[in-house]
């Protein structure tokens, strides 16, 4: 008996999501699209980009001043083990050459 | 499988525009908003339908993009300032317009489906629009299990919140 009723309820739901299209009609002239998406595409993406760069500097600028005094020295650490890494290597290499 | 990357993107618009839409006007926070958000979707279905190998349904794929664009405007809409604008997408008001009544158990149901977890709101708006747990699971990760399970209490939430609703 719960259930039959849960599933009036559900369906009742369906209906209510069904009709929730029907406000509108939606008409695509095809051909003028593909135009427009082919022009504007390449601005849509840029923008999009940009969207995200300035969502990632706004979560860095909250971040950045949450890195702690250890962290930032780990990470001066391991920069300077791979540059002094990269020197021996590009030593290595200049010297073979000569 | 692989036949449908022969759906054209016209094909692919023509069957899912409704189901698009409907989804734009769950995740939209102003009137004007599921317009947008839906011109918003074709641009990026439009974009990746180059990339599209037909690995999965057509459908499902319109799908996932359609929740993802709407789920990151949701994140980035006070940074908005404008959106793609396409001109030749045309949304007319019907004749008869819907009662009063068939936007109030809307907007209900809008506000109890915006009341859940973000997963649970993806699963139940595609259990609303007859997806099989099969398709849902291709679409959210997870197991048709899982999703059986959880409609489950979906269910049960969203009737208990509509219910008093509507009262």
């Amino acid at each position: 008996m719960q259930n039959r009723k849960e599933e009036f309820g559900w369906q009742t739901l369906k209906e209510i999501w069904n009709n929730s299209g029907h406000g509108r009609n939606i008409n695509i002239q095809m051909d003028r699209l593909l135009d427009e998406l082919k022009a504007k595409t390449s601005k849509f993406e840029k923008e999009a980009i940009d969207s995200d760069l300035a969502l990632l500097r706004t979560n860095w600028s909250q971040t950045k001043g949450m890195v702690s005094q250890f962290e930032k020295d780990a990470i001066n650490k391991d920069l300077s083990a791979i540059s002094r890494l990269l020197r021996r290597l590009f030593g290595i290499f200049s010297g073979n050459k000569r | 499988m692989a036949e449908q990357r022969n759906v054209t993107f016209e094909q692919l618009l023509e069957n899912n525009k409704k189901s698009i839409f409907r989804i734009c006007k769950i995740y939209a926070s102003t009137p004007v908003e599921p317009e947008d958000l839906f011109q918003e979707v074709i641009a990026h279905v439009w974009t990746a339908y180059s990339s599209f190998q037909g690995k999965s349904n057509a459908n499902t794929w319109v799908y996932r993009i359609a929740l993802n664009v709407c789920l990151r405007h949701k994140t980035k809409s006070e940074k908005r300032s404008h959106t793609i604008g396409l001109e030749a997408i045309r949304f007319e008001p019907v004749s008869p317009v819907p009662e009063d009544h068939q936007e109030a158990q809307f907007m209900a149901l809008k506000g109890c489906i915006q009341a859940l977890e973000e997963l649970d709101q993806s699963i139940v708006i595609l259990s609303l629009d007859e997806r099989s747990y099969k398709e849902i699971s291709n679409i959210t990760g997870l197991t048709e299990n899982h999703i059986a399970v959880k409609m489950k209490r979906i269910r049960k939430k969203l009737l208990n919140c509509i219910t008093s609703k509507l009262k």
